[in-house]
């Protein structure tokens, strides 16, 4: 069986090294890793592509053995097939994801547009109020992904008491001034609202 | 070469890079590519003009070259290839 030693190489290597042993089609090898943090990043990559994972202890560390159950995937599932494309709307009341760090919470906001831009399920539309209006205004990065989004056909609806409100209603560089009617509306066809 | 994507060994690292970044190029934050780390991590995105300009940006914030990583990635789903690049 391929053994594969990954002891003192940092996150990611050992997935990295993992991946390419399943894309040379090894349907059972071992990777040896020094910290837990990297059996479960292995553990969920072989969960992924139809692998199962059996870490052990080594003494020095672990041993994953990765074992292929059924026909291996090349690529990790669709993480969601409940909702049509777009059948859902994004409501964004705020200019971060969550509370706490303020910073952080702003990349996970940019990261949040950008992983969207990436994948094939939008959203029908994406509303802003309050706080959230600043990011179509403020934020060059969620600006230009949500242009682009729009061009693939989803609908940005910005609020604009609150553009009002925040003095930003000469700086909108995406979506479309809106009102309460229409993000009620937008909401109530949804088949379902996912808030930011 | 489509672009080229920077990974941290931290959060901290790469919210600071964030900022050292944008002084330098046009950056974008993203999330680490599945390829690279099955792990919810931040990553940036930049054009590969800008990789030597970024570089030194990152280590004048104090950032060491273990503390990230370059990638060069290519293409887009199913053909979309990873690769990690010399020098830190």
């Amino acid at each position: 069986m391929k053994m594969i030693d990954a002891r003192g190489k940092n996150c990611p290597i050992p997935v990295v090294l993992a991946q390419k042993a399943i894309a040379a089609g090894e349907t059972a090898f071992t990777v040896r890793v020094d910290n837990a943090a990297a059996v479960e990043n292995l553990k969920r990559l072989a969960e992924s592509r139809g692998y199962q994972a059996h870490p052990v202890g080594d003494g020095e560390g672990f041993a994953v053995t990765f074992a292929a159950s059924g026909t291996p995937t090349a690529q990790a599932a669709s993480p969601s097939q409940h909702a049509a494309a777009g059948d859902w709307t994004v409501f964004a009341g705020r200019d971060c994801i969550g509370d706490g760090d303020r910073e952080l919470g702003s990349s996970l906001m940019r990261m949040f547009f950008y992983t969207l831009t990436q994948g094939d399920e939008l959203p029908g539309t994406i509303l802003f109020m309050n706080a959230g209006v600043k990011l179509p205004t403020l934020d060059a990065q969620v600006a230009e992904h949500l242009n682009a989004l729009q061009e693939r056909g989803v609908k940005v609806l910005v609020c604009g008491t609150c553009l009002n409100f925040y003095g930003l209603a000469d700086q909108l560089k995406a979506g479309t001034v809106s009102n309460m009617y229409d993000i009620v509306s937008c909401m109530a066809r949804s088949a379902k609202v996912v808030t930011l | 070469m489509d672009y080229v994507m920077a990974a941290f060994s931290s959060t901290y690292a790469a919210l600071l890079a964030q900022r050292a970044g944008a002084e330098v190029a046009a950056v974008q934050v993203m999330p680490v590519l599945r390829e690279v780390s099955q792990g919810c991590g931040i990553a940036l995105r930049l054009p590969p003009e800008a990789l030597e300009r970024v570089r030194g940006a990152l280590a004048a914030c104090g950032l060491k070259p273990e503390e990230y990583a370059f990638y060069a990635v290519s293409g887009q789903g199913d053909a979309r290839s990873v690769r990690l690049l010399p020098g830190g």
